[in-house]
């Protein structure tokens, strides 16, 4: 009874709720968890993994069949990369044949566009600023620490414990299970609001390393906003709200101090390039 | 089984002076087995801890800080146990041994949502122990004349399961509750066989006893973990072990000094024992990604059985973890078991033996990305007293020694 006293008091001193953040017990992890640094065989896997995603991603709208705005995109996106912090990664671009207005970014470098999204931009500043959004998802590797994505085993120490513990098709079936948690991200919970904030901020700076205006996606944003309708939908279930993030990308503007850079919108270049578009 | 039952069933046998009672397994300690790769190393001193699967068995409530997606654990492991009365026959000892050889605890954990899913296999007890010793010279007896050849085989297993599922959930950042739901099985068999030659070379008495127990229930463990500030966990964990079904059959046969054989009896019981209410208090500091200091307390609640009445104990652990480097680590602990039967008098019969033990483990853990491979060892060692037998008032020293090596394993992916 004296017990149940005490239990009580402890649990009435530590109810009032406090904000959680994942952090809150991240003394609990010991010398052995894994080091945040990624190894070759890491980068396999997310690639592997990436690929996946990337083709339910085909599976779902099909690719959008134009040679000349594909190599453009790709000519934006290479651009971007260059400057990108995963140097062990290759690139990939491609537009998705939808009228929804949305861009998706696989891990291992798959980013696509779809044909919605592109129908809504005025200048290529503006592909530059979704591009460098999901680049920013990839580089951040906001999938690949939330669904904890790395390479399996091969050491004698990993075999023996498979051997004493039992583990062998269950590292199969966690990968699917890992790609259809990936699909759910993509279209139905959206990245963690901390992962969108990162993304945004990154777009900010990887457009004005490129000399793309990064205002670009501001634009685009204040424009897709008076547009919300059925070809938002998945867009505006897994993201922040509009007015957020055009303030956020405003002040990651300000704070870097670029409004003196010359940074360029290539309005032409992209209406030159939107021809071929029918 | 009700003592008057066992009683009765031993007073059809010949009441001599060296005839020994049963004891069946250790139902005598509540700490016997240490359960899961990281609390065995540790003495088991894990309710303030319990963040991998161990904590399924410990303090289901720690569960929810598991930090893999997907663990799985198992463990398995080597008992050996010594028990030696003294002057039990004439000034000459006895020696039991048990020995246990098994896989004694599988854990998984998967998260689910917000809550995280936990299933979990536990031998928290096992025996089978074996004594075989025959003794000669002359030994006084209540049949006229002495004896000059007694000879003992005693053979025993005895071990409890459980199996069951857990579900523990964060109630906010301070808090996290949850439960196992265990179910429990324990099957016990016992063979006692005991000849005693008499000084005129043609009179012997032979008594065989088989007795076959088996109880099924269930075990509820109800958890908490409670973090009052940085780096410290405080863990609570309430159990207690319902058995719905039990059944004892006892069948003795017997050949007394003219020869005369009684037909093998078989005797029942299904009287249903009771087990103890456990609570578990325990805290841990985590000062370091390198060390971890714990400490359980545990609390047994007296019980009142027909085969027995059991006394309050505790129970304490202590425990702690140190990372060498991030692929070694060394665990170390110490812990009690003390037993649960009450202090022997002198001036009456037929009572248990009273033997509190104390232990020590260690262990070594190798760790790669995926997998962590440990291997260790406890022991535990105690000294108590004894009445071996029947219906005499002698009291007996008896020492108890027992090892245990372990190897265990742990996946994430």
């Amino acid at each position: 009874m004296r017990m149940l006293s005490l239990l009580a008091l402890l649990v009435a001193c530590c109810l009032p709720v406090t904000a959680y953040t994942a952090d809150d017990q991240a003394w609990r992890q010991r010398a052995s968890a894994a080091p945040p640094e990624m190894t070759s065989d890491d980068v396999t896997e997310e690639i592997r993994f990436g690929r996946e995603v990337a083709a339910r991603l085909i599976g779902r709208y099909g690719l959008y069949n134009n040679d000349q705005l594909t190599k453009y995109v790709n000519l934006v996106g290479l651009s971007l990369a260059v400057n990108s912090n995963r140097p062990e990664l290759t690139y990939h671009f491609a537009v998705l044949n939808t009228s929804e207005i949305n861009a998706y970014a696989a891990p291992g470098g798959y980013i696509f566009v779809t044909k919605g999204a592109i129908d809504k931009m005025k200048d290529e500043s503006e592909l530059a600023g979704v591009i460098a959004h999901e680049m920013g998802h990839i580089n951040g590797k906001h999938v690949v620490r939330e669904l904890d994505i790395k390479a399996t085993e091969g050491s004698a120490v990993s075999g023996l414990a498979r051997l004493i513990g039992g583990g062998t098709e269950s590292a199969r079936l966690a990968f699917s299970k890992a790609v259809d948690k990936a699909m759910d991200t993509l279209f139905t919970t959206g990245y963690k609001r901390e992962d969108e904030i990162q993304a945004d901020k990154e777009t900010v700076m990887l457009c004005a390393v490129a000399g793309y205006d990064p205002a670009g996606l501001i634009r685009y944003f204040e424009r897709i906003s008076a547009a919300k309708g059925k070809s938002t939908e998945v867009l505006d279930k897994t993201h922040p709200a509009y007015d957020a993030r055009i303030l956020l990308l405003k002040e990651t503007k300000t704070a870097a101090a670029i409004e003196s850079a010359v940074l360029k919108t290539y309005k032409d270049r992209f209406s030159d390039a939107m021809k071929s578009v029918q | 089984m009700s003592l008057q039952l066992f009683n009765a069933a031993r007073a059809m046998v010949f009441i001599l002076f060296m005839m020994s009672s049963v004891s069946t397994a250790d139902e005598f300690h509540y700490n016997n087995f240490l359960i899961g790769d990281r609390a065995t190393g540790m003495g088991g001193a894990y309710a303030g801890v319990s963040d991998d699967p161990s904590g399924l068995y410990y303090n289901p409530a720690g569960i929810v800080y598991s930090t893999g997606r997907n663990l799985s654990a198992s463990l398995n492991s080597y008992y050996n146990q010594t028990k030696k009365y003294d002057s039990v026959i004439s000034g000459i000892g006895w020696e039991r041994r048990s020995t246990s050889l098994l896989p004694n605890f599988f854990g998984i954990i998967q998260p689910l949502g917000k809550f995280k899913f936990g299933f979990s296999y536990a031998v928290p007890d096992s025996i089978r122990e074996d004594q075989d010793q025959t003794f000669t010279g002359s030994f006084p007896t209540s049949l006229g004349q002495p004896a000059t050849r007694y000879t003992i085989n005693f053979n025993n297993e005895d071990t409890t399961y459980l199996i069951g599922p857990s579900l523990a959930v964060e109630l906010n950042s301070k808090i996290a509750a949850g439960m196992t739901l265990y179910l429990y099985h324990r099957s016990n068999q016992s063979i006692l066989n005991q000849f005693i030659a008499l000084q005129d070379n043609t009179s012997f008495l032979w008594e065989n006893s088989y007795i076959e127990k088996v109880e099924r229930g269930y075990k509820p463990i109800l958890g908490f973990m409670i973090t009052p500030m940085d780096r410290l966990s405080i863990g609570l964990s309430l159990a207690k072990t319902f058995v719905y079904s039990s059944s004892v059959d006892v069948q003795l046969s017997k050949v007394d000094q003219t020869g005369i054989l009684s037909l093998p009896t078989m005797i029942g019981d299904s009287t249903t024992p009771k087990y103890p209410v456990e609570v578990r208090l325990g805290a841990a500091y985590f000062p370091t990604s390198s060390l971890l200091l714990s400490a359980d307390l545990s609390y047994y609640t007296k019980v009142e059985n027909p085969n027995g009445d059991r006394v309050n104990v505790v129970n304490l652990a202590l425990g702690s973890e140190y990372f060498l480097d991030k692929n070694w680590a060394v665990r170390g602990g110490l812990f009690t078991n003390m037993a649960n039967t009450p202090e022997l008098d002198p001036t009456r019969f037929n009572q248990e033996e009273k033997v509190d033990l104390y232990g020590m483990s260690l262990s070594i853990s190798n760790f790669t990305r995926n997998t962590s491979v440990s291997f260790g060892g406890a022991v535990t060692t105690g000294s108590g007293k004894a009445q071996i037998q029947q219906d005499v008032s002698n009291i007996q020293n008896v020492d108890v020694l027992g090892w245990l090596i372990f190897l265990s394993s742990s996946y994430s992916y």
